[in-house]
């Protein structure tokens, strides 16, 4: 990681603590407004002491948010309502990559998955397969994370794509969209 | 003819293609080398040859004085100037926030000291990285032809279990620095990665970092760096009944072997082995040393003897010497009942010694520091113990 990782990351985490906050309002303009507002507040320091900024201190926890998350709170930002069109593959993919990626970190299986996202191959066949066979908002995410992994911003390709707060929502997504698709349809009521 | 939202998606698809296409290149030319790697040889010491038997008399040795009370994990180097940079982590007591990483040069002739100074405070690093620093430990010192690195361990929230790597290096022996930069070794967060034991060195100018993980479960692991300090990957280091294991202390013996001796939370030392220079690792029997809990240092001789220094007390008041060979570790269906004792650096019982550290600088002398009763590193020489005229 080099110092573009620093900004990036610092910036990342200012973004998503407007995110945060402006998901409240429902007016676009007004929301996207706090979210610029808060983002910017987060920046600022409370003390003379730079790193006291909240973005400091969520950078601290977080690190550096993966694409997908701040690609993810960009659009909730523009269209909270927004559906994203993401095939089936899409969507289950991120739950079982960060199953297997945690997993493994914590010894719970031997194989480390972790450890090809350092592989800039890797980087570039997973951007390609995504490239050729995804749906747009796919193909956007995977390409930036591409770019900005070879750019050094991401020492690990499944950090540019995958973090866990990303990984939790995308399985709670997918259980709200399994129990939709699962309930019994309300029939409508016949007038006799 | 083609629809709108047709035409975009093959216009994505276009400019995905192209962008990765750059990112290969960009990438090709950055990865230029495909040089073999494997590990540096032992360095024999120049114009002396080897004594046959181990003298611990001989020993010179140099208690720092430092200007906190709590001072503890040394690591040791030699700089591109010839001196020798010792760094540990001192303040009130362990994990306070007045910790601070503190460094001394010593000149190696004589022994003689400088004035221990401060090189990094959780500040530093809170400037550096533009996140909140809570406490700093663990310092290693590793120096890489005419660039000297020094790797810290912080912690923003929570104890160690919550930690991270970080790194900076001078190409001017440590006059001026680069900024602090992190680096990535878990998803999780990035957290959980600490350091204690020495870099290994590698033929081709790049080096391998042994790190270990703390948050869950504790398992040792390897990270791989090019000659500029890009990290190439990590491989896991598993021991014996994939128990758990902190702060593998990497000693080659072959150019593409090496052992790993980690600290066991048993009475017993964790071994693996590698023999393909450090890409991936296996478990071999437990080490028969006893080694209670705490970190150990290793060296390997250019004559084939691996030194291994451990804590044969469980309340760590007794640290001892041990030797061994080569070709005994690497024989192949032995027992490793073949280390040899050769003497207690420290037995003083309701005292600590701990977390040694080896170095062996280019002239082949070698080094080992350790923490003093928490009180303050001592500096052993120990190169006449091994080398006669």
């Amino acid at each position: 990681m080099n110092e573009l990782s620093n900004y990036f990351g610092l910036v990342g985490c200012a973004l998503l603590c407007g995110a945060v906050v402006g998901l409240f309002f429902p007016a676009r303009k007004v929301r996207l407004a706090v979210a610029a507002l808060v983002a910017l507040l987060s920046l600022t320091p409370w003390s003379a002491v730079p790193s006291s900024s909240l973005a400091s201190r969520v950078f601290a926890f977080y690190d550096v948010p993966s694409v997908s998350t701040l690609v993810v709170a960009a659009l909730a930002l523009w269209k909270p309502a927004i559906k994203f069109r993401v095939g089936a593959f899409w969507r289950i993919a991120p739950i079982l990559v960060g199953l297997l990626l945690y997993l493994s970190e914590f010894n719970v299986l031997s194989v480390d998955l972790y450890r090809f996202g350092y592989f800039p191959v890797f980087a570039l066949v997973a951007a390609g397969v995504a490239v050729l066979f995804g749906d747009p908002i796919v193909v956007v995410v995977m390409c930036v994370a591409n770019v900005l992994h070879a750019a050094g911003v991401y020492a690990n390709f499944f950090d540019a794509c995958l973090d866990f707060p990303f990984w939790i929502g995308s399985i709670v997504f997918g259980v709200v969209r399994l129990g939709t698709r699962l309930a019994p349809k309300k029939s409508g009521a016949t007038a006799e | 003819m083609m629809k709108k939202p047709e035409k975009t998606s093959a216009l994505l698809r276009l400019v995905g293609a192209t962008l990765i296409l750059l990112s290969f290149v960009f990438v090709r030319q950055r990865d230029s080398s495909d040089d073999v790697s494997s590990f540096v040889e032992a360095r024999p010491c120049e114009g002396r040859v080897e004594r046959e038997r181990f003298e611990l008399s001989e020993a010179r040795s140099l208690t720092l004085e430092t200007p906190v009370q709590s001072n503890h994990s040394s690591s040791i180097a030699e700089t591109p100037d010839g001196d020798l940079s010792i760094l540990w982590y001192g303040g009130t007591r362990e994990g306070a926030k007045d910790v601070c990483i503190y460094e001394e040069r010593i000149a190696p002739e004589g022994l003689t000291a400088s004035a221990p100074e401060i090189v990094c405070a959780p500040s530093d690093l809170a400037r550096d990285l533009l996140r909140s620093i809570r406490k700093v430990g663990n310092p290693v010192v590793y120096s890489q032809d005419k660039r000297l690195w020094t790797f810290v361990v912080s912690v923003s929230y929570g104890g160690w279990s919550g930690s991270a790597i970080n790194y900076r290096y001078s190409d001017d022996g440590g006059r001026s620095w680069s900024k602090f930069r992190r680096l990535r070794t878990s998803p999780f967060f990035n957290m959980s990665a600490l350091i204690r034991t020495p870099c290994v060195s590698k033929t081709d100018g790049g080096f391998i970092l042994p790190v270990y993980c703390e948050f869950l479960t504790k398992y040792g692991m390897t990270l791989d760096f090019d000659r500029n300090g890009r990290m190439l990957g990590r491989s896991r280091i598993p021991i014996e009944g994939n128990d758990e294991s902190l702060q593998p202390c990497v000693v080659p013996v072959a150019p593409e072997v090496a052992f790993s001796f980690s600290r066991t939370p048993t009475g017993k030392m964790g071994t693996s082995k590698t023999t393909d220079a450090g890409l991936s690792w296996r478990a071999e029997p437990r080490a028969s040393v006893e080694n209670y809990n705490a970190s150990v240092a290793a060296l390997a001789l250019a004559s084939g003897r691996v030194l291994l220094v451990a804590n044969s007390e469980a309340d760590r008041s007794r640290l001892s010497l041990y030797e061994t060979s080569a070709e005994l570790l690497t024989s192949e269906g032995e027992t490793p009942e073949h280390w040899t004792f050769l003497g207690d650096l420290e037995n003083e019982p309701n005292s600590e010694f701990s977390y040694p550290f080896f170095a062996q600088t280019r002239d082949g002398s070698i080094y080992l520091t350790y923490t003093y009763k928490r009180q303050t590193i001592k500096l052993v020489d120990l190169t006449d113990c091994v080398y006669g005229e």
